[in-house]
């Protein structure tokens, strides 16, 4: 077989010149760095403070952050956003959160309509949600010192309303905050952190003559909604 | 791509003597390496991370057998595809068959320089396959029947009006110089592509090897979208791009984002581990990942320049290097530019053909000062101008000029000479004009020669400072 002719050629010719010790030039004579004690000293300590500086690194990267006291009392500011924006359709996960959220609302404004990637199948998936332009997400994890949500597919299930629709608000849970992203993966099993994405603020390009635009390919806006967990 | 050095010399001229371009360059490069400095300065733990990095990427390259195999042994388990591509032809065989064989006619492809390096988008276009690029830059460039001038930002040579024009002309829209206005009528054309695209084709920053898995860093979302779209996603990597495990992979993010743009992380890390369609009934059906030797095993060799292979690909050297700011991109005439390629031209071309390449520096160090895997780059530019002499490729005038430099060093009386010949020389020339030396235009002129000479200006400083005693 030729790509496996290749594959022992490409892995022959690297063992041959692996053979040459390498002498890195570079001076660095820390051979055990560790920047644990490092991470200490700027990582707010308690869980106020963490939040806190979440809040802060999501503005930095353009999203908006609002606090809730409940899972519930979410549908607050979802339902605002929704009339100052005119929507009616939304995209949702099948997740417990979204799918809680989803009734309530739903209970309370007959008018809106929620979509489920669990009722769309492939293809149809795909062209459902391209045209719905709000969707609400639950967020595996966040990482409090760059301000990004995390979505583990093992969780989500889909990354269609996370990437399709033009708003995207995300559920936050405040015990699902981690402090960056050395914790986090140590927190993820391997099985888990080979199918997820890290998202920080909605889709951005500065590819003409480096001005920022938000809104390129994906989201033009990103809602995180930190609600307090249970304990 | 034509590397003879009357072609690189012509490239590199022309540049110097385009106004807009240096200035879109320029901007383009300092205002990224402020934002830069700014982000960094907000890690005490900077340096830390830097070292750590290179001792990671030591340990992958240094056992990078072992590594390729892991990764191959667990991407098999995750149901990837591995294909493994010596050179650019077999690549793009390679993907030509697997198009081909699942009846492709539409491929979205998401920013990847090692796609340039085997030069795909030809061979899918001959072959009858539409093939779009979707990062924004990549498209403008695309366009415009380019190559990138950046390895981070591709259209950074064009300005607004540039792109307005070109938007114009072969979008068929009404003429704007509004980015927001560009970005809109990009993304609006492009994600009905997403939508119909049958395969898309992509590069990965980073492979996982205890994961079997692979990660996709970027801004714009159009990554993310050709991953999940597209029943068949083909990734092409370069066989250096291994780090161990997923526990390695926080570093080098934290060093990637601020490197290359500023940012204190990249908007979307995307950790690609397998087909998703089976698990989560969409996306891809089948996952490719093609890993590229095409030199690579080569610079091994070396003990030495083998560190040139730890590069990330942030573009920070790009910006901070004097001569890249200079003459942008284009001039170096490859896939790879600025002090790192440099590196790469005479060692992935050979001493030969790439000789131009190790003297587009000035060896100020800069690069390495910004590298974040602590690539030392001018060592390793001097090093391959050495091999560059070593194999006879330089140049009648250069041979010329170090035996008669020799001869005049080893006599004091004619290197005297030679030394307080020019200061005179000069005086007569009429005000401005430049000393006619090689490599000195009107856009460069040579500085004045101290009419004194070191030796007289060292005894004056060692009397000076006897007296003080």
């Amino acid at each position: 077989m030729k790509n496996n002719s290749s594959r022992n050629k490409i892995l022959n010719r690297v063992k041959k010149s692996l053979n040459i010790q390498s002498t890195s030039i570079t001076n660095n004579p820390e051979i055990d760095i560790n920047i644990d004690q490092e991470l200490k000293k700027i990582t707010p300590s308690g869980k106020e403070l963490l939040i806190e500086q979440f809040r802060d690194e999501v503005e930095k990267v353009s999203g908006e952050f609002i606090f809730v006291p409940t899972l519930l009392e979410a549908s607050k500011p979802i339902v605002d956003i929704f009339n100052s924006e005119g929507v009616l359709e939304i995209a949702t996960t099948a997740e417990s959160e979204c799918i809680e959220i989803a009734k309530y609302i739903s209970q309370k404004f007959s008018k809106i309509k929620f979509f489920s990637t669990a009722d769309y199948t492939e293809d149809n998936r795909k062209i459902k949600f391209t045209d719905i332009n709000t969707s609400i997400v639950n967020a595996s994890y966040a990482i409090a010192d760059i301000g990004s949500v995390v979505f583990c597919y093992d969780k989500t299930l889909t990354s269609y309303p996370h990437f399709l629709s033009d708003h995207v608000i995300v559920l936050v849970n405040e015990n699902d905050v981690v402090a960056n992203q050395f914790e986090l993966f140590t927190k993820l099993d391997m099985e888990t952190a080979k199918n997820m994405v890290i998202v920080a603020g909605p889709s951005r390009t500065a590819d003409i003559e480096k001005v920022l635009v938000l809104g390129a390919h994906g989201p033009r806006k990103l809602t995180v909604i930190l609600y307090r967990g249970k304990n | 791509m034509e590397l003879s050095p009357k072609e690189i010399k012509s490239k590199v001229k022309s540049a110097i003597k385009d106004d807009s371009l240096r200035k879109a360059v320029y901007n383009a490069t300092v205002s990224t390496g402020v934002t830069r400095e700014r982000i960094i300065s907000e890690i005490p733990y900077w340096e830390k991370l830097r070292s750590k990095a290179h001792l990671i990427k030591k340990e992958t390259i240094d056992n990078l057998d072992k590594y390729l195999e892991l990764f191959e042994k667990k991407c098999i388990e995750n149901k990837i595809n591995v294909h493994w591509a010596v050179d650019s032809k077999e690549a793009r065989d390679i993907i030509l068959k697997i198009a081909k064989e699942k009846e492709v006619t539409r491929i979205v492809k998401s920013k990847s320089l090692t796609t340039e390096e085997i030069n795909l988008n030809d061979e899918l276009v001959n072959s009858g396959i539409e093939t779009l690029e979707t990062d924004l830059g990549e498209y403008i460039i695309q366009l415009k029947k380019q190559a990138p001038s950046h390895l981070i930002i591709p259209a950074l040579h064009l300005s607004k009006e540039d792109v307005g024009k070109l938007f114009e002309e072969k979008l068929n829209i009404e003429y704007t110089s509004d980015p927001k206005k560009l970005l809109k009528v990009a993304r609006e054309k492009l994600r009905e592509k997403f939508l119909i695209a049958d395969m898309s084709v992509t590069g990965a920053n980073f492979g996982i090897a205890e994961s079997g898995a692979f990660c996709i860093i970027e801004n714009e979302a159009n990554a993310h979208l050709s991953i999940s779209l597209p029943k068949i996603h083909v990734a092409l990597m370069g066989i250096e791009k291994m780090i161990p495990d997923i526990k390695a992979l926080p570093y080098f993010l934290k060093l990637l984002a601020p490197s290359a743009t500023g940012q204190k992380s990249s908007t979307y890390v995307n950790l690609v581990g397998g087909p998703s369609r089976e698990k989560y009934n969409e996306g891809p059906e089948e996952v490719h990942i093609i890993l590229l030797d095409n030199g690579r095993s080569k610079i091994l060799e070396d003990q030495d320049l083998r560190e040139t292979l730890y590069c990330i690909r942030c573009g920070a050297c790009l910006n901070a290097c004097p001569v890249y700011q200079e003459i942008g991109g284009h001039a170096y005439n490859w896939v790879y530019m600025g002090p790192i390629g440099i590196t790469l031209i005479p060692q992935y071309l050979g001493e030969i053909e790439g000789k131009h390449a190790p003297y587009l520096s000035s060896l100020c160090g800069a690069c390495y000062e910004v590298c974040p895997v602590k690539i030392n780059l001018p060592e390793h530019i001097l090093k391959l101008r050495e091999k560059v002499v070593e194999k006879g490729a330089s140049n009648i005038f250069e041979k010329t000029g170090m035996k008669i430099w020799s001869f005049a060093a080893q006599r004091t009386k004619i290197y005297r000479f030679l030394s307080w010949f020019p200061t005179k020389i000069q005086k007569l020339l009429p005000n401005g004009k430049s000393f006619p030396a090689p490599g000195y235009y009107k856009e460069r002129i040579l500085p004045e020669f101290d009419s004194k000479g070191f030796r007289k200006r060292f005894y004056e400083l060692e009397r000076s400072s006897k007296n003080e005693k």
